[in-house]
Order: C-alpha cells, then sequence, then structure tokens
C-alpha cells in the first residue's frame, strides 16, 4: 500500500524524503503522470504498455474479473490505473482469496506492462523514487511466481 | 529509498484485514461489490452523440463491465442513416487517453513552459477571482477588459455565454470568423438565409472548394459520390479526395471564384437559359445583373481563372439545363478579400436556374424550436461597446471578429483587454498569426483555459479547468449541425461516470459565478437556475414523450422535414430586404458596397512564390483530433504540397526539408511531398501539426502549424479572416 501512496500526487512529506523542494516535484511528477512531451512520459495506466493486446479491451476485461470477484473499482480512474491495480492485486494477496484467482489475475492482467512502465520510468524518472517504485513492484511479482512456482499445493 | 518488498507485503497483510466490509480500510481505489453493482455493469447500451465534427452523429454507445468499448451508429437517426465514421469511432478511446488534462491546473512557471501545480477547484477559482477582480479595478471597475472565446456546437457553450453577459464584458469570439461566416453572409444577401443542399435529389453539382470527400463523412457524401448519374464539378487549386471523386476537376486560381461564377451569369442570361417564370416571380434585380454580367465573358473569366473559355460555357449551359442542379455553398472558410461578394455571385447563380426552394436545390434550412433558456441580465453602470464594432459592417455581437479584434486589443484600441476566458477554443491553433496570437498572450494578465486536452491554448494559460469528456456528461438538447432538411433534437448522455477530477461546463461556471460579484454584491451563480437535467426537460417541455425518446434513443424528431416550396408558393416571405431573392442589393449599395458582385483580380504573388492555400483532410477535424493516436497514426506529420514541375525547378525532392517565410516574416520547416495535385502557384498543407503544446506529443514540433504561416487579414463586410491571402517564399533548408 506504501507503493500505491507514493504513486499518487506528491506530498511535501514524500517531497522532503526525495530531498527535493515540494514544487520541483510536483512540476517532475506532473511531466512523468499528468502532461508532458511524448505524452505523459510514464502514463501510469497498464493498457499504455501494452503491445498486442487493445487497451479497451484490456481494460474492460480487468474491470469484470474484478466485478466478478467482487470488487468495485472507482470510477474517478480508468480500469487499468496502476496503483488502483496495485490495490486490486493486494486484495489477492489476502489469506481468503483464492490461490487459482491470484494466479489468473497475474497471468492475465499483470504480466505484459510492467516492464513496460518500469522502463519508461527508468528513462524519464530523474528523482528516481518513482523507478524504486516500479522495480520493487515488479519484484513482488516475481516474487510470487516464485513461491507459486514452489509450492505444487499453491501453484495447483 | 526506504520502500522494500517486505514493508509492502506487511502493510498489504495490514489492509487486507478489513477485507468484508464494503468500504475496504485503507484501500482508496477499490471496495466490495455488491451483486446489484455487479449486474448493472456487464453490458449496457448509452445513446449519446458524437462530439468530433460539427455533425453529432448519434450513437448507441456500448458499455462493457463500465469501459466504453464502441460506438454503434443509430440506425434511426435521419442524418446518420446507420453510419458512424471512423472519426467518431475514434472517439471512444477519448475518455482514457493519458494526455486529458485531469485536474485544475495552475501555472507555477513561465506561461508555455509546461511547469504546473494541482490545484483543488476552490483554489483555481479563487486564483482566477483574485487576478481577474484586480484588474477590473485597476479598469475603473470596467469589466470588457475580459475577452471571452468560445467554441462552435459544444452544448454547455451558452452556459459560457451567460457567465460572459452576467460578468459584464461585451467581448465574446466564437469560431465563426474564423469558419464561414462570409458565406452565411453571401447567402443571407441573395436568398435570406443560409440554406442546405438536397444533395440526395440533386443532378449537378458544382462544389466550390468545399471537399465534401474529406472534410464531413457523412451519407450525404455518399450520395453525392455513389450516384453515377450525378454530374460533379469541383474547382479547387488542389486535386483533393472530392476531386478525385468527381465528373471534371479544374484547378482553379485561387481568388478568381467570383470570375468563374459571372461567367457562367454571363452564359445562362446571354443564351436565356434562366429560369425566366422563376426569376420574374421572386427575384429583384434582374435586369441590372444582365446588364452587369455582360462584361464577364467565359474568354475574359479564362484569363482569370484558367479554366478554359469553352469548359466554363459547357458548363453553364449543362448547370442551366439540368433541372435539379445546385452551386454547393460550401461551409469552409473565407478566402480572399471580396468573399461575401464571391458568396452571392454563387447564391445568385442558384437563383438564376431557380435552385432556391426546390427539390434538389438549395433548401431553406428548419429546426425544432426548443424552449428558451431564459436568465436575468445583469446591468453595470461603466459598460462599454466590444472592441472592434466600428471595424465590420455585419458584425454578430456573439461571433465578434476574432482578427479584427485581437488587432484592437494588442493596440489597446480604445481600450486594454487584460484577460481572457476561453472555453475549448484553440485559439493558438486557429488564429491566422499565430506569433500575433502569442503576442496578446503576453499582454494578459489572467488567461484561463477550460479545455479536455492540452491544446496549444490550454499549454498557454495560467490556469487549466478540465472539463468532463463528451462521453462523461448529460449535455442539454441541442439542434446545431443537424438541422436543415432533417431537423432532429440530440442530446448527450454519460456513458461512464466523470473520470479525475473534471466537471461539466455548466458545473464550472456557477463554481466560477460563486466567485465575482455584480455592482449590486449579488455573486453571480445567483444568475444561475436548475440544473441540466432540468434545462433538458424543459427545452423539450411542449413535446410529450420528447424527453423519454431522446433519453431511449439519443434524439428526438417528430418526423417534420424542411418544406420545399414554402417561399415560392407565398407561404413564406423570403428574408430580404425586398421580400424578393436579391440579384441587386440597395441595401449594400446604401452601405457603399457594390450593388451586384464586381470582380477585383487579385494581386499578382510575384515571381518564385506561392499562395498558401487552406483545406480539409479526411483524417481529423482540424486541430482537435491531430494528437488523437487512433488517428494520428494514420498521418503522424504534415508535409507541404508542392507542385512537381515547380520542385523540379526548385530542386526540391518529396521528403526534404523546407523553409516557408511569408511576408510578415514568420517561419515554419516542414518536408515537402511533391506532386501533381496542386496548382503550381500555390502550396498547402493540412491543419492540426506543429503544435506548441507538449501536452499533445504526437503533433508537439511534428511539421508545421498553418496557425504560423498564416498572415492575418480580415473581410470588413462579415469580419471573417482571409485564408487565401498568405504569400510565401520556399527555400530548401
Amino acid at each position: 500500500m506504501e507503493l500505491v501512496a507514493l504513486l499518487e500526487y506528491p506530498t511535501p512529506e514524500v517531497a522532503d524524503r526525495c530531498g527535493l523542494g515540494f514544487e520541483e516535484l510536483e512540476s517532475r511528477y506532473i511531466r512523468l503522470f499528468i502532461n508532458d512531451l511524448g505524452g505523459v512520459a510514464a502514463p501510469p495506466y497498464a493498457g499504455c504498455f501494452l503491445k498486442k493486446q487493445d487497451r479497451l479491451e484490456f481494460m474492460s476485461a480487468f474491470s469484470g474479473f474484478c466485478l466478478e470477484h467482487g470488487i468495485a473499482i472507482d470510477p474517478v480512474q480508468p480500469p487499468d490505473y496502476i496503483p488502483m491495480m496495485m490495490e486490486v492485486l493486494v486484495m489477492h494477496l489476502s489469506a481468503d482469496a483464492q490461490r487459482e484467482d491470484l494466479l489468473s489475475l497475474i497471468a492475465d492482467y499483470y504480466r505484459d506492462w510492467p516492464q513496460g512502465f518500469t522502463a519508461a520510468l527508468r528513462e524519464h524518472d530523474d528523482i528516481g523514487i518513482y523507478v524504486a517504485v516500479a522495480e520493487e513492484f515488479c519484484q513482488i511479482l516475481q516474487e510470487i511466481d516464485a513461491q507459486h512456482a514452489t509450492d505444487p499445493v499453491r501453484s495447483h | 529509498m526506504s520502500i522494500t518488498r517486505r514493508k509492502f507485503l506487511k502493510g498489504s497483510a495490514a489492509g487486507l484485514g478489513c477485507l468484508g466490509m464494503s468500504s475496504v480500510a485503507g484501500f482508496r481505489y477499490v471496495s466490495k461489490s455488491h451483486a446489484e453493482e455487479l449486474a448493472a455493469q456487464k453490458v449496457k447500451y448509452v445513446a449519446s452523440s458524437c462530439a468530433i465534427c460539427t455533425n453529432k452523429c448519434v450513437f448507441r454507445g456500448q458499455v462493457v463491465n463500465g469501459v466504453i468499448k464502441r460506438l454503434e451508429p443509430q440506425p434511426e437517426f435521419a442524418k446518420g442513416r446507420g453510419m458512424m465514421c471512423a472519426r467518431g469511432n475514434a472517439g471512444a478511446w477519448t475518455p482514457y487517453d493519458p494526455n486529458r488534462v485531469k485536474y485544475p491546473m495552475i501555472r507555477t512557471g513561465k506561461r508555455g513552459e509546461g511547469k504546473w501545480k494541482k490545484a483543488t477547484w476552490d483554489e483555481a477559482y479563487a486564483y482566477i477571482a483574485e487576478k481577474t477582480n484586480k484588474v477590473v479595478e485597476e479598469e475603473g471597475g470596467h469589466r470588457s477588459c475580459i475577452g471571452f472565446a468560445s467554441s462552435e456546437g459544444t452544448y454547455h457553450e451558452h452556459y459560457w455565454n451567460q457567465f460572459r453577459t452576467v460578468f459584464g464584458s461585451p467581448n465574446s469570439l466564437r469560431h465563426a470568423t474564423l469558419c464561414l461566416s462570409s458565406v452565411i453572409r453571401g447567402f443571407m444577401a441573395v436568398v435570406g438565409t443560409y440554406p442546405s443542399v438536397d444533395i440526395k435529389n440533386s443532378k449537378y453539382i458544382i462544389l466550390a472548394g468545399a471537399d465534401r470527400a474529406e472534410a464531413f463523412i457523412t451519407p450525404d457524401t455518399i450520395d453525392m459520390f455513389s450516384d453515377r448519374s450525378k454530374k460533379i464539378i469541383c474547382l479547387d487549386p488542389r486535386f483533393t479526395r472530392t476531386a478525385a471523386k468527381a465528373t471534371k476537376w479544374y484547378p482553379i486560381k485561387p481568388g478568381t471564384d467570383m470570375a468563374f461564377a459571372l461567367a457562367m451569369m454571363n452564359v445562362i442570361i446571354g443564351e436565356g437559359l434562366h429560369d425566366k417564370a422563376y426569376v420574374d416571380k421572386h427575384a429583384y434585380g434582374f435586369d441590372q445583373l444582365a446588364q452587369h454580367v455582360k462584361q464577364y465573358t467565359p474568354e475574359w473569366a479564362e484569363k482569370e481563372t484558367d479554366i478554359p473559355a469553352q469548359d466554363i460555357r459547357e458548363i453553364a449551359r449543362e448547370f442551366a439545363k439540368t433541372p435539379n442542379a445546385v452551386y454547393y455553398p460550401g461551409r469552409r472558410s473565407s478566402w480572399q478579400g471580396n468573399d461575401v461578394e464571391t458568396r452571392r455571385a454563387v447564391a445568385m447563380v442558384n437563383v438564376l436556374v431557380g435552385s432556391f426552394d426546390r427539390e434538389g436545390g438549395l433548401i431553406p434550412s428548419v429546426a425544432i424550436p426548443t424552449g428558451k433558456y431564459f436568465y436575468e441580465p445583469a446591468w453595470y453602470t461603466n459598460s462599454r461597446p466590444r472592441l472592434e464594432e466600428d471595424d465590420v459592417t455585419f458584425l454578430n455581437p456573439r461571433d465578434g471578429s476574432w482578427v479584427a479584434w485581437r488587432e484592437r486589443a494588442l493596440k489597446s484600441d480604445p481600450y486594454a483587454i487584460r484577460g481572457l476566458y476561453i472555453y475549448k477554443q484553440n485559439v493558438v491553433a486557429s488564429l491566422p498569426n499565430r506569433n500575433k496570437t502569442m503576442e496578446l498572450f503576453d499582454k494578459m494578465d489572467i488567461i484561463v483555459c477550460v479545455d479536455t486536452f492540452m491544446s496549444d491554448t490550454a499549454w498557454h494559460a495560467d490556469v487549466v479547468l478540465p472539463e468532463t469528456n463528451y462521453l462523461e456528461r448529460l449535455d442539454p438538447p441541442n439542434g446545431y449541425g443537424v438541422n436543415g432538411i432533417e431537423p432532429t433534437l440530440t442530446i448527450r448522455q454519460p456513458l461512464i461516470k466523470p473520470m479525475y477530477d473534471t466537471r461539466s461546463g455548466f458545473e464550472i461556471v456557477i463554481g466560477l459565478a460563486k466567485y465575482f460579484e455584480d455592482e449590486d454584491g449579488f455573486t453571480l451563480d445567483e444568475y444561475f437556475e436548475g440544473d441540466v437535467e432540468s434545462h433538458t426537460k424543459d427545452a423539450v417541455a411542449e413535446y410529450p414523450g420528447a424527453l423519454e425518446m431522446m433519453k431511449e434513443k439519443g434524439f428526438f424528431t417528430d418526423g417534420r422535414t424542411a418544406p420545399v416550396g414554402d417561399y415560392l408558393s407565398g407561404k413564406k416571405i423570403f428574408n430580404t430586404p425586398t421580400k424578393k431573392l436579391e440579384l441587386y442589393s440597395d441595401d449594400f449599395k446604401g452601405r457603399g458596397f457594390d450593388p451586384m458582385p464586381t470582380y477585383k483580380k487579385p494581386a499578382d504573388i510575384g515571381a518564385n512564390k506561392f499562395r498558401f492555400v487552406v483545406g480539409r483532410h479526411a483524417i481529423h477535424t482540424q486541430s482537435m483530433t491531430a494528437n488523437f493516436p487512433e488517428l494520428n497514426w494514420h498521418m503522424p506529420e504534415n508535409t507541404v504540397w508542392i507542385n512537381s514541375a515547380k520542385a523540379k525547378q526548385m530542386g526540391i525532392k518529396s521528403g526534404d526539408m523546407v523553409k516557408l517565410k511569408n511576408r510578415d516574416g514568420a517561419e515554419v520547416q516542414i518536408n515537402a511531398q511533391v506532386t501533381e495535385g496542386i496548382r503550381p502557384d500555390c502550396v498547402y498543407y493540412a491543419n492540426g501539426y506543429g503544435s506548441l503544446s507538449k501536452g499533445q506529443p504526437l503533433v508537439y514540433g511534428k511539421g508545421a502549424s498553418q496557425a504560423q504561416i498564416l498572415e492575418a487579414h480580415f473581410e470588413p463586410i462579415s469580419g471573417n479572416a482571409l485564408m487565401h491571402e498568405t504569400i510565401v517564399e520556399i527555400r530548401k533548408v
């Protein structure tokens, strides 16, 4: 959840942690995620990093998956908003969530874009905070994979 | 960085402790859904109307799991006839475009530098009000020091206009004088209205510059070109797609369309081919016109237009002899200094053959009247006339005259303009002479822009207010763009909930109005009553079942069509000073203009120079859609068309970078496209590229901007900007 918070609009506290003035961090955040050359340099929307799949299809399918699994996502953002997708993943990491659902969720919706998002941040995030968040997220996904690969019961 | 994977997982586990509640603690975007929410999602259809061009085609939007999947044409909508063009379909992606303006933004760096901070709506309003009230006070309380611009066809635009009027500024500027004001004025002067065309039933159509195979792709476009029995004559300096589909294409010399029309009249009248009964009964001034056009022979016109005299003669004869022939009025920008007179000449050709108010000809448009949206006006003791009031004969107070107004504003003549409030008009990219627009912006103390994307104008504003996308909001009924032969009211309904921190146009002005007071100390929001839902109901209250039909189908029609022949039968009276179709205008004469169109030869452009011509292209709607990824990939960059013979002389090949320089010294660089499809004395490139806004990444710095190269001239009868009065030099870079 801290990763989610870090991807949100910055606060003075986050700016402090980065050793930057708040306005400077705001400006950099906006260029990365809200408006700048290249479009938003690293749009925080998973569908923007898909290579083969149509973004509308992806969002619709992901939204449908959430609904079918009892999760409502906030319509204030597109369904592929990365912090929101992180929250959906966190919900599926709960003890009572079905492991099959988690694996299916990751396989269908968290495979194609995290590396692209991370690569975009590596190219454009000269502060480093957002690259770190994205890399951390990729590692979490890898760890989940690894856990299930070594746990025959869980990997089913 | 102190964030680690372990902390993430640990934090996650803590958050998960609350699962099972409808709102999950620690989660911002997700909650437990209920069965009814799930059932409400899945697949649904919402009827609404398009906003990608002026036609407002009605569609059924398919929404799957809360995501817009596609926009299907509404088959019962008469104008669309089951068709939805590619541009309209591309609109389905627009709410999800990562480059949308998502939050109110206040500039923190220099204008155009691209440094912003996200603001709350109240912060943005307070900032605007503080700056505005300061300049109004400095100007002695004169609220005319704030100019208001808005675009056509947006259903919330009248709320913006209401805000302007209760705020107390007369300075309203709309797109009309960058578009078709001169066409409207020319046709109004002759037939008393700006008519539609009964394309389906027309057998012979002259298209002078109107690029109907590219500008708008609607079923009547198909009617025009699919019926091989129709004869289509295309006059255009460029070989457009319309030219490609026409029976004959003539690359007419720009600025000589009036010569062609006058020569047609010379032949039609000279050979007695005009509709004598029609003209005798309905027209005024035939004898004067007959005398006047004797001088304009086809042989004379050939030298002016570069169209062979024999061809002009044949076209005139065929046109007069073919029942249901029409000289298309066009829906395009004005060209050169005598543009209103040129359009009068075109209207007169139609009158001579009896085309007005007849099947297959010019049909007076009709509308379904809606309930008036009434509001109390505000009165101010300090009020002044609009800035360019004395510059234009027929000045529409809502439209203004953009070029004339900007000239005055730059000189603070007769008073200073200190602020600009702009609602969805991309002023920077659409006004000729972009350098002057930027000069104007530099003089402003406050620039406010409402938009959905970071247009060039938004990029240079001080405050950008994000409007909801047209697929996210309710828009009240509107007949604009769909009136005419089959009048219809259309509506917009939200397919999805508004995303980000955006508001509708109505909500934006209501919020802003709370921060301003009138002279009596009442806040301006007190002038606004109801909401969009109630205005929608009120607009169609007199038509039983209309509201329900609009909500279900996206449109309302009571089945009426434009009555053909009501003017000819005397049931209606021509809306001209003489109540006749005017081939001679006492009104124009009284105002010091030519009572009949009188040809004035275009100025010689000089050796090795080119006239820059504008025109539409099939992919985009002006500058609005150029940055849509779904459309941009078809044409990622514009190129300048240069005639192949001329290019060879100059050593220019396709793909070479060339520099264009106009008479004001403005320059652009752009890749050349060598082609046979343009006259040797003209060059052209498409609108929408060469953006200054980094928020439009696909067109930022790609190709060249029309606004940058166009010189600023305007025509004093209608106030229209003149789009073919730019002369350029070209050199290879």
